[in-house]
């Protein structure tokens, strides 16, 4: 093979989940949008227009369209610094949907300012069997962003009560979750919300106390800017009682009574982007903690095993290190589980019995009946002394060790990712 | 997902957002073809920059029938470095650069031959040989990034890719 050959061979089998240089990305889209009104104007007239429109900009007098210029440059310009916004911008910039070796579709996005103002790059895949197809998956962690913009932002809005005696009946005070809605009709002073049979949730009406502030694209606006059909969430103070019980615990006092309603935000994406069901589709891939070479996808998982180890402290580095990992079973005989991680590496688990079988055996009929065979996929937590690194890791160093679902209702049956 | 015949469509009828998609899939690829003429990263990002504003002002113009939108992007590229040699009057045979070009020219290999390659690409030894090839090759990144990100000069990165390479043709080959 030839030099040419082989370097256009490396090029051709670039993963497509390869994120690509945005800021690149972004000047070539903003030297297109400087062009783009000109240029789209020409195109849509035929040609004996478009030589009498180049002609006739040719003819006009210069300093007159070098004014125009700058007047649409400042109005252009003018909206960008004329509205204050309470959060930036959150962005997500997302790779071509792939497919794994397992027939998943494969995302991976950059967050930008979705709570944090860090670029944080995750790898998201999609739950088979789940509502939702490929070409959505973008907006979904756009509103997925969207939400944990508004979720820190109110956060670092509320202050909390503080020297509460804990000896004694206190309250706490929590911010509701952002759950979002569709508006069906608003008032002066009230919103009602449509009902979400899917999700067995009632029409519900929230009042608009004078306090309360009604946020739009990141601004204070007013009720009028929220119409029916708009899709809007809302964060109330929710106050819990909560008594004292025994050695220095707590417990709440029943459930959370709302305390005010403190903002009604606007969001624009459509509401199938916030879908519940449409995010639980999506399942994270991140990292395995401890063992960053493999990757270990986030999803719901039933117990195997409950170790007797406590987990380190990671911040203490003169204690053991916590580790996570997930792979797919090879083989379980003898006590043994050998698993392979999504790296290739293999690791053994020696267990004092046989955890798959006495699952498959014992406690597969309380979880539809659903068994382990090999290929199937386990996430185990154990516990290394410091500085040590085993490919077989002792029963008495398993945290806990389980099999992951590929569950996207909670009501659906149970599944084997 | 759309096929890029209807990504350029939709441009031609008016999506201009949509041409990020095709920016974001042959980046990577063009600017390493704009440096292999050139032999200057910076050069080559403002003419594989150059290049897809051109592209977008004559998409109208590309005929999905005659080429493949990347060919046709490297072509437009192709000829802007033959631009920039001259400009920087620098001397070279237009036949040798022709010829140069068509060694990054984009090819499709089938999918077995990809995952081979990707097989390879993951398992070379020591694995900062497979660093430096990704890194290059699939995230985009000039050799002074990498060197930056792993704290080492930018001839290291140069030594370690040729080994890399050498390396991966005996795999590949």
């Amino acid at each position: 093979m030839n030099k040419s050959r082989f370097e256009q061979k490396i090029m051709a089998a670039r993963p497509s989940d390869y994120l690509t240089d945005d800021g690149f990305t972004n000047r070539v889209m903003t030297e297109i949008a400087g062009t783009e009104i000109i240029s789209r104007a020409v195109r849509i007239v035929n040609v004996k227009q478009k030589e009498t429109f180049i002609k006739r900009l040719r003819k006009f007098h210069k300093p007159s369209i070098a004014i125009a210029a700058l007047v649409v440059a400042f109005i252009i310009s003018g909206t960008a610094y004329a509205v204050f916004l309470l959060w930036p911008q959150p962005s997500v910039q997302t790779s071509l949907p792939a497919t794994t070796a397992d027939g998943r579709v494969k995302v991976s996005a950059l967050f930008k300012d979705c709570g944090d103002p860090s670029e944080i790059k995750k790898t998201y895949e999609l739950k088979k069997d789940s509502p939702v197809t490929a070409d959505k998956v973008p907006q979904l962690l756009q509103a997925r962003c969207e939400i944990d913009a508004i979720k820190k932002w109110t956060e670092q809005n509320e202050t909390q009560p503080t020297g509460a005696d804990r000896t004694q009946p206190y309250k706490v005070s929590r911010l509701s979750y952002p759950t979002v809605y569709i508006v069906e009709s608003v008032s002066k002073n009230t919103i009602t919300l449509a009902a979400q049979p899917k999700y067995n949730m009632p029409q519900k009406t929230i009042m608009v106390i004078p306090s309360a502030k009604i946020i739009a694209n990141a601004a204070y606006t007013d009720i009028t800017s929220i119409k029916p059909g708009d899709r809007i969430t809302y964060t109330a103070r929710e106050i819990s009682q909560m008594v004292p019980g025994p050695n220095g615990s707590s417990q709440s006092d029943g459930a959370p009574s709302v305390d005010e309603l403190l903002y009604v935000i606007r969001l624009e994406l459509p509401f199938e982007a916030y879908d519940p069901l449409a995010q639980q589709s999506l399942a994270q891939r991140t990292p395995c903690l401890g063992n960053e070479q493999d990757t270990c996808v986030e999803s719901g998982a039933v117990d195997l095993f409950q170790g007797t180890v406590g987990l380190s402290d990671p911040t203490n580095p003169n204690t053991g290190q916590t580790r996570s990992i997930q792979g797919k079973i090879v083989s379980f005989a003898n006590n043994q589980i050998l698993i392979k991680t999504s790296s290739g590496r293999e690791l053994t688990f020696a267990m004092k019995y046989d955890v798959i079988d006495a699952y498959n055996q014992q406690r597969s009929a309380d979880y539809g009946g659903v068994k382990l065979v090999a290929g199937d996929m386990l996430t185990i937590t154990y516990v290394e002394p410091k500085n040590i690194r085993s490919l077989t890791i002792p029963q008495s160093q398993v945290f806990s060790m389980q099999y992951i679902l590929e569950l996207v209702g909670k009501s659906d049956p149970l599944k084997k990712y | 997902m759309q096929t890029e015949n209807h990504i350029i469509q939709a441009i031609i009828d008016g999506d201009t957002e949509q041409y990020r998609n095709l920016v974001s899939r042959y980046q990577t690829g063009l600017i390493i073809h704009c440096e292999h003429i050139v032999r200057n990263r910076a050069d080559a990002e403002d003419i594989a920059q150059e290049s897809f504003i051109k592209a977008y002002s004559v998409l109208h113009s590309f005929d999905p029938k005659k080429a493949k939108f990347s060919t046709w992007l490297y072509r437009i590229a192709t000829n802007k470095a033959i631009d920039h040699l001259r400009k920087s009057k620098k001397t070279m045979n237009v036949e040798d650069i022709q010829q140069l070009a068509d060694t990054t020219m984009p090819v499709q290999l089938p999918s077995d031959e990809i995952a081979a390659i990707r097989r390879a690409v993951a398992v070379l030894e020591p694995p900062v040989y497979s660093k430096v090839v990704t890194a290059y090759f699939w995230e985009g990144k000039s050799y002074q990034q990498i060197a930056q990100e792993m704290n080492v000069t930018t001839s290291t990165v140069g030594t370690w890719m040729r080994r890399a390479k050498l390396a991966l043709k005996e795999e590949i080959a």
